[in-house]
């Protein structure tokens, strides 16, 4: 790594992230894969366009399966019901860009799937789950995805995933609201917790 | 317990380590074994871009300096704010400018701006925000540094934020698109 130090405005994965970002490797490869470093250049982005597609099309189940929940209240259920769509609309462009290099379109996951998977979507039974649920995983994929714009070496596939990433921090943003806490609560929006 | 709730929490430590660790040597590999940290020529090449960046970002200060004037109330306090953000931008991307070995391009004595009322200076809002994130994509590629392009990303998302909040000032839907590329 660099020996200059660390920027003081600017963001490098720290081990916290890595193990944030391999934890959603780890949940059974529903969700961004850690490109693997011995591979070519060529195979490192497509495992990663893999895994930004399931990724996706996890949250955009899990999103559409949170959103029938009565118990969220209608506001809110509006909400999640828009982000599941924007999920799918994420899923759909990294899809068109996956199938220009070739790769085979991940099949999407059942709800039960995503739900064993990635147990916040189980526990948003309620507002307020709902809004932590939410919170936790637009920030994981922000963090993901920069780690992911900083590996990849495609320029088409960094400026959609980065594009992808601004959807998901305006994502965040809205979240917040929701939450009632300030949207835009640092300068810098990398997905870390605050 | 929150912690329960997270993605990965029925996973073993052994494996998530395993995958952070890879990750990690990736990443690691990424940064120091290329020519990118070293190579004075690549360095000076990030900086020239990061250079085109902090001229908008600094045109960005001044505009929500002269929206601040136009506007009053909630929205007043608004781009304010926004406009402390945009400032913390710019003195981000001097500093990694400087840390490359190049010579930021100090602001402009003045900036021109129609804007002339609060409906057009929240316009003006959503044109620098627009422009910011298209540019900010546009030139995350063409960086070989990576704390660099861990800079550029914060900021874009954090502009696609601040285009969020602008455009519920407008009174026009929040999240509009899916795929954020702002318009440059």
């Amino acid at each position: 790594m660099s020996s200059t130090g660390p920027d003081p405005t600017g963001w490098r994965p720290r081990r916290r992230e890595l193990l944030a970002a391999a934890g959603l490797v780890a949940a059974g490869g529903l969700v961004l894969g850690a490109p693997t470093p011995a591979a070519g250049q060529g195979v490192r982005d497509i495992e990663a366009i893999i895994g930004a597609v399931r990724l996706e099309q996890a949250l955009a189940v899990g999103y559409a399966a949170i959103a029938r929940r009565p118990a969220l209240g209608l506001d809110l259920r509006k909400l999640v019901a828009h982000l599941a769509v924007q999920e799918l609309e994420h899923a759909a462009a990294l899809l068109k860009l996956a199938e220009y290099v070739g790769v085979q379109p991940p099949v999407a996951p059942s709800v039960a799937e995503v739900e064993r998977k990635l147990p916040a979507v189980a526990a948003a039974t309620d507002h307020a789950g709902a809004l932590t649920a939410l919170d936790e995983l637009e920030r994981a994929e922000i963090l993901g995805f920069s780690t992911y714009v900083q590996v990849l070496t495609d320029v088409k596939l960094i400026q959609l995933v980065a594009a992808v990433m601004c959807g998901d921090a305006q994502h965040l943003a809205v979240v917040r609201q929701a939450a009632g806490e300030d949207p835009i609560p640092a300068a810098f929006e990398t997905g870390q917790r605050r | 317990m929150a912690g329960d709730d997270r993605p990965g929490r029925s996973v073993s430590r052994r494996r998530l380590l395993a995958s952070a660790g890879a990750l990690a040597a990736g990443l690691a590999g990424c940064g120091s074994s290329g020519p990118t940290r070293t190579n004075p020529e690549f360095r000076a090449a990030d900086a020239a871009v990061l250079d085109g960046l902090l001229g908008l970002e600094n045109r960005a200060v001044a505009a929500y300096a002269h929206a601040a004037r136009l506007l009053a109330g909630p929205h007043q306090a608004l781009v304010r704010r926004i406009g402390v953000q945009e400032a913390a931008h710019a003195y981000a991307v001097t500093g990694a400018i400087y840390r490359l070995g190049g010579t930021p391009t100090p602001p402009a004595a003045t900036y021109a701006f129609t804007a002339r009322d609060g409906p057009s200076a929240l316009a003006l809002a959503a044109e620098v925000e627009d422009m910011s994130i298209a540019v900010g994509i546009d030139i995350l590629p063409k960086l070989s540094d990576l704390a660099a392009r861990g800079t550029v990303v914060g900021i874009a998302n954090n502009d696609a934020q601040h285009a969020v909040l602008i455009a519920q000032a407008r009174g026009l839907p929040a999240l509009p698109t899916a795929v954020v590329r702002g318009r440059a």
